[in-house]
């Protein structure tokens, strides 16, 4: 088949997968009784008392009725938008809003961990399989064996000791540990209030919008050490991978063909020993995601950054059934079509997946 | 002292390859595997020389290590192998030491001495030497088109016969061309006569591409004329410098290095080179056998059955004209009515190309359907050498006549074949002197020392001390 | 016997291998503190192995010192105490998740593969269900749904984690399914349990013993980092390495032991699993073994 075909087939298989996550959603909603479900749809800030807003929602979600018709009328109230309130030390409103309010955040951490985890990861798991048993291959191992050893929030919090701390050298003093910015630049601002900046809610691009380039420097150096704690943990896993996965391309059959053919090692590499390596890592990044989602929830957990993750651990302490939801609704979302990508890219580089 | 370059050996002389005293060991976790010992044999040009021997008796590795492809656990500890008067196994003392530790031997690898042979290695494989695999399953790679990993060859070795064939479409005068055709479609064609006119207009890179044309298969008459009167083509101003940049220093002229590889530009270098790679790759397919040639080039390994797949192979390993072509047991991975099929391939390359090929079997009847001369292996050694008909017709090893009266008759009815008595010597501790001495019925006490090769005919030796003059 | 010969040579190539040796001793140092927490905690100079114990008199932390080696975090509790003591709740929870969910894959897993068919599909689709989503969201959902506590915690981490043992052994098993001695054991008669018991289960259990021993160094790092986050046990003074990092975040800048001792200790523990089952998987594999 075509990779045209193969992608399509690949999408409709997300169809599925989705209506699972509905499902899991909704069992963790419903189970142990309604006051859980009740709790997370009413309206506390709503005119209406309690009591006339949970008998209307029993009414409207039919809680009365087998789970199967529940699950029915949840589901369209899901797909239509409700999904609750949430009601958190740092946000109080709809679940919507929230994420609204909060996924950017994560957007940005996520993203700039992601591309700079396969900008070096990639090729230093390549050098180090092609220079077996050298002294890069030996620190790049220990290297990566320390970062997937290492808890990801402890690393930072590692970071955050050694660039904060008197004990430590105070030259250190260049990178901010907590927040996504700086309050006292953020003051008076038409775009920025409570803590949103518009119109992109993303504060890098919005300060850029707005020509106040000294917000965007201090939003970016806020960033920095959250990115390279989360990549650090990451291009750990993905450097191993690599490199298990070049040593065994290279000990491949059409490898040595391609020898024979007078090929220098330099095209070799390039030519054939790349791409064939990389599709086991590309089917194992699926595993690399989850743990990046992961760590985005503790990351910023430990330097404060307003995003998804946060919002979900203030639910748990705070014992927020709406945060909990949203938080795993998104995260699935995230988990499933990042799977989507990586399946197509697969099919693109194994000819024979699509056959 | 290893020699670097053969002294006093006359450029054509008999010999294309030579390899002498070889002795090849693996290391391994429980011991040390003698598995090549004293292999001495010579390959003279356009002979087809066979190596013959019972799977584990060390033809595959000998083959391997010519090309010094051997694997990473195996180390040539002594020998040499002449090959265009360089010894391709110059560096050995200097690239391998087997260490001792706690009793157990271990090998130590000195990398940076190899590059530099590397660098002399490449130059000479797929290029002057090429190697045909066992397995044609495994041997290509599954994520790249067929057409590309042909190509390969041509555009690692041979640049300039591709930009000679682009500007000789250039420069053809239509005439020529067309007194092809005309003698085309007279039948009045021969590779003399489109040598001859080649010579008359001065076209030299426009000969293999007619013959080619010609020589196809799997397309009409009509349809070569058409070709033929449609291999003027007229080639981009900008492209010339470079086409005959690379013709004339026979690679990527250092200026253009880089723009050539610049995507927008690149189409008009080395896209050109590439396109026409792609064009001699089809030829060589065809001339292997190869059906439905265009839609195999845009294909996948995965595509192509094992015979095809093999046929690819073979054609990765002609593209380049080499002087030797090692194939190593290339049909042994195929049924039996494709193995007739590659093997008729094989004829017709030895009749049409004038390559030697070294070609390792073990099976008898495959050996004798296309060997000139054959070696046969038993455990690591070389035991007799001969003329295919004087081999058959004389053997005189006691191991290569208990092979050969094994082998059913085709002819006459026999009650019993041939057995030898015993099994093969582990070769982490073969026997001393002729490793056949266990199992030999006509063993003597002599045989615990290794018999020299003993001429016994013209061309005819035997390692066996029954012969001793 | 040959069984035996086995595990001899997969035991000396693990030595050989000095660094997989030395995570083997790590780990089983480890071991040995939780055993030695548990029945005759003052061995190694743990008071109470079951809870911290709090000095109200002095809570600020204080550096470490002859008399508290690790110091002290708030309030007033001995580090090196609480942290010694920690490790036996986590290696515990740590292994029994562990266990617990490689248990339930590998039976789901083999048993699918065994079967295959609708009933395979059915198993699939829901083991594909449960990994659409990240672990550590997941566990926090479940575990916060369950209730927030650390059995419900482990619980939560089990539901999570046995579709990867159910993926693992399902597709160890098809491949020994295909192998001939199976075959040649239903020819003989043997019912399909006895096949799945005696033929399939043990041949999948060795590589997928290499998984547990990887995965055991992650999940204490997931259980600790989701007690980092907010997951707590009934006993608030229950000594747990997450938590312990948790409650000094607050005194890290200025008293960064606080944090550092507990963490140093979760790593050094997955290092060791880590370094232990990279050297199980090089030794097993067969290329070594010749």
């Amino acid at each position: 088949m075509t990779l045209r075909v193969y992608i399509i087939r690949r999408l409709i298989l997300v169809f599925p997968t989705l209506i699972g996550l509905t499902l899991i959603v909704f069992i963790l909603t419903h189970v142990g009784g309604y006051q859980r479900f009740l709790g997370e749809y009413v309206n506390i800030h709503s005119a209406i008392p309690v009591a006339v807003q949970e008998q209307r929602l029993t009414q409207q979600f039919h809680l009365n009725d087998p789970i199967f018709v529940q699950y029915f009328y949840w589901l369209s109230a899901f797909l239509q938008g409700n999904w609750g309130y949430t009601q958190t030390p740092i946000y109080s409103g709809t679940v919507l809003g929230a994420i609204g309010l909060f996924l950017p955040n994560t957007i940005i951490l996520a993203a700039f961990s992601s591309i700079l985890t396969i900008i070096i990861g990639i090729p230093v798991g390549v050098w180090s399989a092609v220079k077996k048993d050298s002294l890069v291959d030996h620190s790049t191992r220990i290297f990566s064996f320390i970062g997937y050893s290492m808890p990801v929030y402890w690393l930072g919090l590692i970071l955050i000791i050694a660039f904060a701390s008197p004990a430590v050298c105070p030259c250190l003093n260049i990178f901010p540990i907590s927040g996504s910015v700086n309050i006292a630049l953020t003051n008076n601002l038409s775009w920025f209030t409570s803590g949103i900046s518009y119109p992109t809610h993303i504060l890098l691009i919005d300060s850029l919008i707005h020509g106040r380039l000294d917000i965007f420097v201090d939003a970016a150096l806020h960033q920095v050490l959250p990115v390279v704690t989360l990549t650090f943990s990451i291009l750990a896993s993905i450097i191993r991978v690599m490199r298990s996965s070049m040593e065994d391309t290279l000990n491949q059959d059409y490898i040595r063909t391609a020898r024979a053919k007078g090929l220098r090692q330099g095209a070799i590499i390039n030519e054939h020993a790349r791409r064939n390596a990389l599709i086991p890592v590309i089917t194992l990044t699926g595993y690399t995601i989850a743990g990046l989602l992961g760590g985005v929830v503790l990351i910023e957990a430990v330097f404060n950054l307003p995003g998804i993750g946060y919002w979900t651990t203030e639910a748990l302490i705070s014992g927020d059934i709406g945060g909990i939801m949203g938080g795993t609704v998104i995260f699935g979302l995230a988990f499933i079509f990042s799977n989507l990508i990586v399946d197509i890219l697969y099919g693109f580089f194994d000819p024979r997946i699509r056959y | 002292m290893i020699q670097e370059t053969e002294p006093n050996h006359t450029p054509g002389s008999e010999e294309l390859l030579r390899v002498s005293g070889l002795r090849i060991s693996f290391v391994t976790r429980s011991g040390v595997i003698q598995a090549i010992d004293d292999v001495s044999f010579e390959v003279k040009p356009g002979e087809t020389l066979g190596l013959v021997g019972e799977t584990g008796c060390g033809k595959t590795q000998t083959a391997i290590s010519i090309m010094r492809l051997t694997p990473e656990a195996g180390i040539i500890e002594k020998g040499e192998i002449w090959f265009r008067g360089t010894n391709l196994a110059k560096n050995i003392d200097k690239e391998f030491r087997i260490v001792s530790k706690k009793n157990r031997k271990v090998l130590k690898r000195n990398k940076a001495k190899l590059n530099n042979l590397e660098r002399e290695l490449a130059d000479i494989r797929g290029n002057h030497i090429s190697m045909v695999f066992q397995e044609p399953m495994t041997s290509l790679n599954p994520v790249r088109s067929i057409g590309r990993q042909v190509s390969e060859v041509l555009l690692t070795h041979d640049l300039p016969r591709l930009s000679n064939r682009i500007l000789a479409r250039h420069a053809v005068p239509p005439e020529a061309l067309r007194e092809v055709a005309d003698a085309l479609a007279h039948q009045r064609v021969s590779r003399e006569n489109i040598r001859e006119l080649v010579g008359k207009y001065d076209i030299p890179g426009l000969e293999e591409q007619i013959t080619s044309v010609i020589y196809r298969r799997d397309i009409s008459e009509g349809s070569k004329i058409q070709r033929i009167k449609g291999l003027k083509q007229e080639v981009n101003s900008a492209s010339l410098p470079f086409l005959r940049g690379v013709s004339a220093q026979g690679k990527i002229p250092a200026a253009y290095r880089f723009p050539a590889r610049i995507p927008i530009l690149r189409a008009r270098f080395l896209g050109l080179l590439e396109k026409e790679a792609l064009a001699v790759s089809s030829e060589l397919l065809s001339m292997v056998g190869m059906p439905n040639i265009s839609s195999v080039l845009k294909g996948y390994p995965h595509e192509l059955s094992g015979g095809m797949r093999q046929r690819v192979m073979i054609a990765m390993a002609i593209a380049a004209s080499p002087e030797l072509i090692i194939a190593d047991e290339p049909t042994s991975a195929l049924d039996v009515t494709i193995q007739a099929q590659i093997l008729q391939l094989f004829r017709e390359l030895k009749a049409n190309l004038n390559t030697s090929i070294l070609f390792i079997s073990h099976d008898m009847g495959v050996i004798a359907e296309i060997c000139d001369r054959v070696g046969i292996m038993y455990a690591g050694n070389l035991v007799e050498i001969a003329d295919i008909v004087d081999l058959f017709s004389d053997p005189r090893h006691p191991y290569t006549k208990g092979l050969l009266s094994a082998i059913p008759p085709s002819d006459r009815k026999v009650e019993t074949l041939g057995l030898i008595r015993g099994s093969v010597p582990n070769l982490m501790n073969p026997p001393a002197g002729c490793r056949f001495n266990t199992r030999c019925p006509f063993v003597f006490d002599k045989c615990s020392q290794m018999p020299p090769p003993i001429p016994v005919k013209e061309g005819h030796y035997v390692r066996c001390w029954l012969y001793e003059k | 016997m040959a069984r035996f010969d086995q595990t001899k040579l997969t035991l000396r190539i693990l030595f050989e291998n000095v660094t997989s040796a030395a995570g083997l001793l790590i780990v089983l140092g480890y071991v040995l503190i939780a055993i030695i927490d548990a029945v005759y905690p003052q061995l190694i100079g743990v008071v109470n192995a079951y809870a911290e114990v709090p000095d109200y008199t002095n809570p600020v932390p204080q550096p470490p010192s002859l008399q508290h080696l690790f110091g002290t975090t708030y309030p007033g509790i001995d580090l090196y105490q609480a942290v010694v003591a920690a490790i036996r709740v986590d290696l515990w929870y740590s292994f029994v998740i562990v266990l617990a969910g490689a248990l339930v894959g590998i039976l789901v897993g083999v048993v699918a593969a065994y079967y295959s068919g609708f009933f395979d599909e059915i198993l699939m689709r829901i083991t594909d269900i449960f990994l659409s989503i990240p672990y550590l969201p997941f566990a926090i959902a479940v575990g916060f749904v369950l209730g927030r506590g650390l059995d419900e915690l482990s619980l939560a981490l089990v539901i999570v984690w046995w579709p990867l043992y159910a993926r693992y052994a399902r597709g160890q098993a098809l491949s020994i399914k295909e192998n001939a001695y199976v075959e040649a054991a239903r020819a003989s008669g043997v019912g399909s349990w006895g096949i799945i018991t005696k033929h399939i289960v043990p041949n999948v259990l060795t590589p997928v013993f290499v998984q547990i021993s990887l995965d055991l160094g992650t999940v204490v790092q997931t259980f600790a980092a989701l007690t980092f986050i907010g997951f707590a046990s009934a006993n608030p003074l229950l000594p747990e390495l997450g938590k312990l990092i948790s409650d000094g975040f607050p005194y890290a800048i200025s008293a960064p032991w606080v944090v550092i001792f507990p963490g140093v200790t979760i790593l050094i523990f997955a290092v060791a699993m880590n370094l232990l089952g990279d050297g199980l998987r090089d030794a097993l594999d067969p290329r070594n073994r010749t």
